[in-house]
């Protein structure tokens, strides 16, 4: 074989183990950055967030640790006063806090799993139905919305199904809250079993 | 193209980042089992078979037969139609090459691992998709629906010095933009075709697409494709074949093709436009003169469709489209024919719901055909109890610019456009959640059947005759619960010249396949067999003998995004006439390893 061949060969191979092998950073929390945009019903802004929102207590609790161990002693506190300061409205939703001190995601309990809508199917047509749904503090779909979709009686499918859907409610520590977050629902033309 | 290479490379490497977690994602997918008129690959299937090509994937997975002979693309029998009554489209718009005989392509030209999806649909789909599609329609779409940071990577090495190195990377922009770039390069010494011959031809194959693609309100995706198809190969005279010193072929592409959908405005309307420029060029140096035989090309393909009606129970689709395409003749660098041709369709149809278990769907089409009389086509379909589906369909082939123009070889600018009428009638059942079986039974009839008349040198195209193809075409599928898929396939049909009575050339009596594929955790494994019937083929309809290959192939996945594999086509070597006097090359091995995120 010639030989550059295998210089492209040996360039391609070393550039996969540079890949495979090259450390990643370790995530500062356990939570997902990229879909839950924001938690509800505690009082506390993050620079984590993906979409910051308006503070309104007095007394922000600052959030600012790059390392995961301090995160996590951060969110100790946090949780310490949390509680204290949130004892008298546990599911008080008007609050709000960031996704930094998110302890628990909320987890997919119930999916509603609905046909392909018939238009789509006859168009030949395909996509992904980008919903932002709010889960309470009892893990139900408070409201939800299409930020973009497809059409062809994809988002409208997707939108009642979604409503339909139950989780496991997002915690701060033991405190159950509201949370809103990036949900999508993907139509695909698949192929043969 | 080399740098193109190195920068897709380089670009995949950026665009290798953390997969988004599945978590808040519900995925709804049609996936069915295949029916005799109707088999779609998806993206999974194509990567689990380890294909070196398309042309090897459609023979296993969809019982199409195809044919390699000298000088012309791989010819693709569906139905007992051939390459020019089959109309393959890429990204949603006709792919082919304007001045091959039977405006068709190479569907080896096109890199697999850029494949997400081939759908594949026998029948006439001329009421949608206008001209040429007469006994069927192969759809393949590369581009994602997503976008999401990804990179794949591919190399693979095996017999007769091949080897193949691929890459794919695709950036996010942001949440609705994304870039992406891919590249393959795929080198092999071809055996000769001559079955005691020990030449080999070297072929080499670049290909490389940049791309952009956005998914908002309205989905717009651009992509620039291009590729370098170099091949040695040996020559011949009608059905002779000879072995060739220094006779190269080369195939140079690039292709423009960008898309809008607005499915959020009224009537849901999508603008496709692709645009081509292409030569196929033929070259020899010999001590008596030399050859050097170009052919020139440019394609233009623009289509509007949109939805007037799209409710539960019914949809109506309208839409136009419109074809140019150029070609030029060169012989040793001077012109000698440079024609075009251009046509434009305007299409309608719908499709209802009538009852719970009867729906109905019937279309029109008229395409204005420059320089000839409008011609118009039709679709008539119903489904009853979701398993018996009837339908009556008519088609139609303009001729190509070869067939009408070129000066070197047969042609005949009086050549009348070739129709078709079709009747199928397809049962599928599903027998329980892990077994279907399905049957097609089919009638064309082919009117203007255009075919070469006379010896090589002296004939020439003609449409002075009607053909006839019917048959039937069953497949059966079984899944059981631990990973194991069985696929049988089985085709019969009487493609026949009725005004001579002869049987059309190099289609198969009879064709079928068997494939089965286990999974494991981390390993899978299979085999295909592929088999054909008796053909006929050459001026003196020399009986050709049946053949049937086996595949193997298995995968294993090393650690999480890193695969290594191993294939072997036709491993018992049967070294079987493709056409006549043109011989498979035998059997073929190869490793690969892949990498994808």
């Amino acid at each position: 074989m010639k030989l550059r061949f295998f210089l492209l060969l040996s360039l391609i191979v070393h550039g996969f183990s540079i890949l495979l092998f090259w450390p990643k950073p370790e995530p500062v929390y356990d939570v997902s950055e990229v879909q839950i945009l924001e938690v509800l019903g505690s009082n506390q802004k993050s620079e984590n967030s993906r979409k910051p929102i308006q503070k309104k207590s007095q007394s922000p609790i600052t959030n600012k640790n790059e390392n995961s161990t301090q995160a996590k002693n951060q969110n100790e506190e946090n949780q310490s006063e949390n509680s204290t300061e949130n004892s008298e409205s546990e599911s008080d939703s008007s609050q709000e806090a960031s996704i930094g001190v998110l302890t628990e995601k909320p987890k997919v309990l119930k999916a509603k799993r609905v046909p392909y809508p018939a238009s789509a199917r006859r168009a030949g047509v395909a996509g992904t139905v980008d919903l932002e749904i709010v889960i309470d503090s009892q893990g139900q779909v408070a409201s939800a919305s299409v930020v973009r979709g497809p059409g062809f009686g994809m988002n409208e499918a997707a939108l009642e199904a979604i409503k339909e859907f139950l989780f496991s409610p997002a915690k701060i520590g033991e405190k159950k809250v509201a949370v809103r977050l990036r949900y999508q629902y993907v139509f695909e033309l698949g192929g043969k079993l | 193209m080399r740098f193109f290479f190195i920068g897709a490379l380089v670009f995949s490497s950026w665009a290798f980042a953390q997969e988004g977690s599945d978590e808040y994602r519900t995925v709804i997918r049609t996936d069915s089992f295949s029916t005799a008129s109707k088999v779609v690959i998806d993206e999974k299937t194509i990567r689990e078979s380890k294909a070196p090509n398309i042309p090897a994937l459609l023979a296993s997975q969809a019982n199409i037969s195809i044919v390699n002979s000298n000088f012309q693309p791989s010819s693709i029998f569906i139905r007992g139609g051939d390459s020019s009554h089959v109309l393959i489209l890429v990204d949603g718009l006709p792919a082919y090459d304007p001045t091959t005989t039977q405006r068709t392509l190479n569907l080896s030209n096109i890199d697999i691992t850029t494949v997400r999806r081939i759908e594949v649909i026998k029948g006439s789909q001329s009421v949608l998709y206008g001209g040429q599609a007469l006994t069927g329609v192969i759809k393949i779409e590369t581009f994602p629906t997503q976008v999401a940071d990804q990179a794949a990577g591919q190399a693979e090495a095996g017999q007769r010095e091949y080897r193949k190195a691929a890459v794919f990377g695709m950036k996010a922009l942001d949440e609705s933009q994304g870039v992406l770039a891919r590249a393959s390069m795929t080198e092999k010494n071809n055996h000769s075709p001559l079955k005691e011959s020990d030449f080999t031809y070297h072929s080499k194959l670049l290909n490389g697409d940049v791309g952009y693609l956005r998914k908002s309100d309205f989905d717009f995706f651009l992509k620039l494709n291009g590729f370098d198809d170099y091949s040695e190969q040996a020559t011949g005279y009608g059905d002779v074949v000879l072995d060739t010193k220094h006779f190269e072929a080369r195939n140079q592409f690039w292709n423009l093709t960008g898309g809008v959908l607005a499915p959020q405005v009224p009537l849901k309307p999508s603008l496709l436009a692709s645009y081509q420029q292409g030569v196929r060029k033929f070259e020899q140096t010999q001590p008596w003169g030399d050859v050097n035989s170009r052919y020139q090309s440019e394609l233009l393909n623009v289509r509007l469709e949109t939805f007037p009606v799209d409710r539960e129970q019914d949809q109506l689709r309208f839409g136009a489209s419109h074809t140019k395409e150029n070609f030029s003749e060169l012989e040793n660098g001077q012109e000698i024919s440079n024609q075009f041709q251009y046509s434009s369709g305007v299409f309608a149809k719908y499709d209802r719901e009538l009852a719970e278990s009867l729906s109905a769907e019937g279309g029109l089409r008229s395409d204005f055909v420059y320089g000839r009389d409008r011609v118009d086509s039709y679709q008539l379909g119903m489904t009853v109890f979701k398993d018996w589906r009837f339908e009556y369909a008519t088609g139609f082939k303009v001729p190509s610019l070869f067939q009408l123009y070129s000066e070197n070889y047969g042609s005949n600018k009086d050549l009348k456009a070739e129709t078709s009428r079709t009747l199928t009638l397809t049962y599928s059942h599903t027998v329980s959640e892990r077994q279907n079986f399905s049957i097609s039974v089919f009638e064309t009839s082919f009117s203007n059947l255009i075919v070469f008349v006379g010896a090589p040198a002296t004939g020439r195209y003609e449409n002075v005759q009607e053909a006839r193809s019917r048959g039937a075409e069953a497949v059966y599928a079984y899944r059981t619960e631990d990973n194991l898929k069985l696929d049988l396939s089985f085709g019969y049909q009487e493609p026949r010249n009725i005004t001579t009575g002869e049987w059309l050339l190099k289609r198969s009596l009879v064709s079928g396949g068997a494939r089965l594929l286990k999974e494991w955790e981390r390993d899978s494994a299979g085999f295909e067999l592929i088999g054909n019937g008796v053909r006929f083929d050459s001026r003196t309809y020399d009986r050709l003998p049946g053949y049937m290959t086996t595949n193997l192939f298995y995968n294993h996945d090393f650690i999480e995004h890193v695969s290594g594999y191993i294939r072997g086509n036709n491993v018992f070597d049967q070294r079987y006439q493709q056409s006549k006097n043109y011989f498979d090359e035998g059997a073929f091995w190869f490793v690969g390893m892949e990498f994808r995120n």
